[in-house]
Formats: structure tokens, C-alpha cells, sequence
């Protein structure tokens, strides 16, 4: 339950959620473990076996572009695979995560044993400022997982609605199910809310439920920093980033992609992350009542050494046809962990959230949190949610600081 | 403290006839669905023909999204369930053309004005 009588709960007006594309929380943030032992990363000793037995150790020689084409496996069967080390539930009916089929997996796509390795790689600090800044200076979540171990768009459901009714890969045909999206949730209480994909050209992955029928939730990323600018943020905000380099639609330019998919280069991701913070960040009027989430939908076939925990059942099962594997999901476990920063001059500098040698179950987060946190604190009580988003945590239970955190203390971006 | 630098891609890693990914092949199936319920004449205004490249992609989503932006609002939709709210008066559902009514400064972006945009990189320039 939030607490209300947190200074950091009372200024708050806004929520932003920025939801980046496919990479895990040790590609992205396993470095930081090094200089902060904290923080559930990488010690260096983590391996997996590939396809000749040898066991590849993670590797810190992750480039911005060019070393996962084609793009990692991440479907079902993949992730399963990636997760299960490729044992079955006709091997082992109580088979446990051990996070050793990566290598394998990735082999399955070309066949080539270097090339499988490479799935291994993560970033160093040096090459991704803007996110390791970030998760430095405020909030960083230990457990943050996809909601379930598949693909985009039945990840981003849960973001958007709490569950993917039964989706388990890419269908997203689920208008007017039983579980209304939060945006509709917060219209019908009066707020304002938009979701924001970067231009036309780029569009949304709310195609068939949402930009269909309800256009007028939806802006580009202009429209939001226009709104940051003028003062005129609504109560939540959901950003898409770019999903495909093309050319600006009036000729100024070349618009890269800054999802941070493989392969996209992850330079435009961190300059769009950055762009969304300071757009916030550098508006007095906005920057003490703004809440902002970056957090990844999935992990894109790349190596997580957390074993994703078992959850709450959804109420929904997925049949082998779907699922692409012998067995039937049950939703009862999350996907593999993917980064998440929680940032606000009301976070304490520097935490990290969820112990990592003591897990608990109130320091995991899925994306289902998402609607579970807009939903209590802009609407309060609604029992039509899924029973995952039900039991989801809050995100923002962690503005705990008495007092705000001065300027000087937050961060600033410089663009080149 | 300082400001931290953030690094621009090289010109080099901008590829826009990149194969597609499968997120964007989903993303287009799924307008593909939704052209599918268009009139002839809206579908023969779209650009034809098999998409291979993100640029391929970025056209048809374009053209796509500004059709749907561009369609009358849709009739309200089904109410939504009861939801109990404590905090706040509850205001008619399903409205959602009021939105925009409140919030006329946020239009949808035209190619025919030149305005700011999000940080992108032009092509290199000589000197």
C-alpha cells in the first residue's frame, strides 16, 4: 500500500513510463556489480555451456551495434530454452531456471559456434552514460522482470493492461476483453493520459486495440516534449521510442532508431532516455511532481543469470500450439529480468531496490506493476484487474526522502 | 556535478534498408489487419506492394497511422466495467474525444511545417 504521507507522494502529479526494447538487466546493468556489489550483476564466473560443452563466461565486450545480427531468439520455445538450459518437463517434471541455455539458443539461429557466444556480452559502463548515470543517481530494481518469458507485444499487454489474456507471442487481438487498459481506466476517472510513440512513421504497437479505436490517447514524442515544455504533461504518459531508422518525414534528417532493439545501435537509445529525462529534468514546474520509469519489455534473447521467480497464475493458459512447446503456461512464471530505474528527486541517490542475497517477494516487479502503481495512485481501488496486476507491487513506494533533493544533486545530460 | 556526455551514433549505423525485424513484421501485420476493414479507395491511397526494409516498414506505417488518425472519432466505445473510485468524482465513460477537446495545443505532427523535433542526426556535413 502507498503511503500517502510521503512528501515525495504528495507532490506527485505525473508518471512517466518510457518502455524500452529487448535487452536483459545483465547486458545492460550487470557492470555496475563491479563497483557496487549491491546491485545483482555479473561477478565475471557466470557461464554457459555452447553447443561443443565448452562454457562461455560472460564477457564485457558488448558493442553499441553490429555483434547481435540476427536478432536473438526470444519467442517462447527460445526463452525457455534460455531459461531451462534445455531441459524439459518430459525429462524433469520439476525442473528449476538455471539460466544456461543462451549460448544453445542463439546457436540454433546460424548454426555458428563463435557467432553464439557473442550472446554473452555485456556492456561496460563506459558505453551506456546515460543509463548507468541514471541508475547510479537514483533507483535501480534488483528484480524487475518481463512478465512473461516470450516476445514484445505479449510483454508490453501486461504494461498496458495488466495480463495478454492468454497471448504468449505477437497476436495482440484482445479489444474490450475483460480487463479494460489503464488508459481507459483513467479516462473513465477523469484524468488525462496519452501514449506517446515517437512519429507516424514509427507509429505504435498498440495497433489493433488501441490506436484503432481510440486514436485520441495516442501523440508523438514531439506532442510530449511540447506538453513538458508548456506545462501540460498529463497525469500519465507511456512513451514508445522509434522502432526503425528512416528518413524524417519533412527532409531534415535521418531518424535513427532508439529502441535499443537488436540491432540497433543503443547510442540513440541512450540520447532518446536522456532526452525524455531532461525534457522533465530541466522544467522546475514539472521535475519536483514527476515520476519517470525506464524499464525494458523484454530481454531479447540476450544472457540474465536471475532465474526468473514462479508468480501469481493469471487465469489464463496457454496451449502447447501456442506456446510452441510440449507443455501448456500457466502465466505462473515471470520472463527474464530486464532493466528498470525509477527516477525522482524524492529517490534516495543511489538505492537499490530488492536485496540480492535476500530475495522477497515485495521487491519483485513485473510490468505489471505498471498499471497496478497508475491505478492506485490516480484512481484508487478497482477490482476488474487481472490477478497478477492485483498482486503486483507499487513502483512508486520508493519516493521516501523527506525533503527534495537539490538540483545540484541531480544529474544533467550533455548531448553531443 | 558535471553534465554527462551523451554520445550521437555514427552516421554509419543508420541503415533504414535494414531487413525488418520480426517486431516490425508483427507491427505491420497488424495494420495490415486494420487496412483490411478500409474502404477501396482509403486502401489504394496506401503504398503497395511487399515490405522488406524498415524504410519499406516506415512508409506503410505512416500512411497507415495518419488514416486512422485522420478517420472520424469512432462511436463511443462499451462502457467500462464499474470500477470503484474513492478518491476522485467519476466522470461520464468512454468520452475519450474530450481528451483532445482539453488538450487542443498537443496536435498531431504535419510534414508541411518546420518545427522542432526530437534529437536526430543529419547527415554529416563537409568541414
Amino acid at each position: 500500500m502507498l503511503d500517502r504521507n510521503q512528501p515525495g507522494i504528495q507532490n506527485l502529479q505525473h508518471v512517466v513510463v518510457l518502455m524500452m526494447e529487448n535487452r536483459s538487466f545483465d547486458h545492460m546493468l550487470g557492470a555496475l556489480h563491479a563497483t557496487r556489489p549491491e546491485i545483482d550483476g555479473l561477478t565475471g564466473s557466470e557461464t554457459n555451456p555452447d553447443t561443443t560443452g565448452i562454457p562461455v563466461p560472460v564477457s564485457p565486450t558488448a558493442e553499441c551495434q553490429s555483434q547481435l545480427d540476427p536478432d536473438p531468439n526470444h519467442h517462447f520455445p527460445a526463452a525457455d530454452l534460455q531459461i531451462f538450459g534445455g531441459v524439459t518437463t518430459a525429462q524433469n517434471p520439476n525442473r528449476t531456471p538455471n539460466m544456461k541455455g543462451f549460448v544453445r539458443s542463439y546457436f540454433n539461429q546460424q548454426a555458428n559456434v563463435k557467432h553464439s557466444r557473442l550472446v554473452m556480452n555485456y556492456f561496460t559502463s563506459d558505453k551506456l552514460p546515460v543509463l548507468t548515470c541514471l541508475a547510479n543517481e537514483f533507483a535501480v530494481f534488483n528484480r524487475w522482470f518481463s512478465s512473461i518469458p516470450g516476445p514484445t507485444l505479449c510483454n508490453r499487454a501486461f504494461a498496458h493492461y495488466g495480463t495478454s489474456f492468454g497471448q504468449v507471442g505477437m497476436d495482440v487481438f484482445y479489444w474490450n476483453k475483460q480487463y479494460k487498459s489503464i488508459y481507459e481506466r483513467l479516462v473513465a476517472n477523469g484524468n488525462k493520459t496519452r501514449l506517446y510513440y515517437y512519429d507516424a512513421s514509427s507509429s505504435s504497437l498498440e495497433v489493433v486495440n488501441l490506436l484503432q479505436n481510440q486514436p485520441s490517447l495516442f501523440g508523438t514524442f514531439q506532442n510530449f516534449l511540447d506538453a513538458c515544455s508548456r506545462n501540460q504533461l498529463p497525469q500519465y504518459s507511456f512513451i514508445e521510442p522509434n522502432y526503425t531508422d528512416h528518413d524524417a518525414p519533412d527532409g531534415s534528417g535521418e531518424l535513427f532508431a532508439c529502441d535499443q532493439h537488436p540491432d540497433h545501435d543503443v547510442r540513440a537509445g541512450e540520447q532518446f532516455i536522456a532526452t525524455v529525462y531532461t525534457a522533465i529534468r530541466n522544467n522546475p514546474k514539472l521535475w519536483p511532481n514527476t515520476a519517470i520509469l525506464v524499464v525494458y519489455d523484454e530481454h531479447g534473447g540476450t544472457f540474465d543469470h536471475v532465474p526468473p521467480p514462479p508468480c501469481t497464475p493469471d487465469g489464463f493458459v496457454a496451449q502447447p500450439n501456442a506456446t510452441g512447446t510440449p507443455d501448456p503456461f500457466h502465466f505462473d512464471r515471470l520472463g527474464v529480468r530486464v532493466p528498470a530505474i525509477l527516477i525522482s528527486p524524492w529517490v534516495k541517490k543511489g538505492l537499490v531496490i530488492g536485496d540480492k542475497d535476500t530475495p522477497d517477494s515485495k521487491d519483485i516487479f513485473e510490468h505489471a506493476s505498471i498499471p497496478a502503481t497508475i491505478t492506485e495512485f490516480f484512481i484508487g481501488n478497482c477490482d476488474q484487474r487481472s490477478p497478477r496486476e492485483k498482486v503486483a507491487n507499487n513502483f512508486l513506494a520508493y519516493l521516501t526522502l523527506p525533503s527534495i533533493r537539490p538540483d545540484s544533486d541531480c544529474p544533467t545530460f550533455n548531448f553531443d | 556535478m558535471e553534465p554527462i556526455r551523451v554520445p550521437r551514433p555514427p552516421k554509419e549505423a543508420f541503415n533504414k534498408h535494414r531487413p525488418v525485424s520480426d517486431l516490425i513484421r508483427n507491427q505491420v501485420e497488424h495494420f495490415r489487419h486494420v487496412e483490411n476493414k478500409l474502404s477501396p479507395e482509403q486502401r489504394n491511397a496506401l503504398p503497395q506492394g511487399h515490405i522488406r526494409t524498415e524504410h519499406e516498414a516506415a512508409q506503410y506505417i505512416s500512411a497507415m497511422t495518419q488514416l486512422l488518425l485522420s478517420q472520424p472519432a469512432p462511436a463511443a466505445p462499451p462502457l467500462p466495467a464499474p470500477i470503484v473510485m474513492p478518491r476522485r468524482a467519476r466522470t461520464l465513460p468512454g468520452r475519450v474525444a474530450d481528451i483532445a477537446a482539453d488538450a487542443p495545443e498537443e496536435r498531431q505532427p504535419t510534414t508541411s511545417k518546420k518545427r522542432a523535433r526530437p534529437r536526430k542526426t543529419k547527415k554529416a556535413k563537409k568541414g
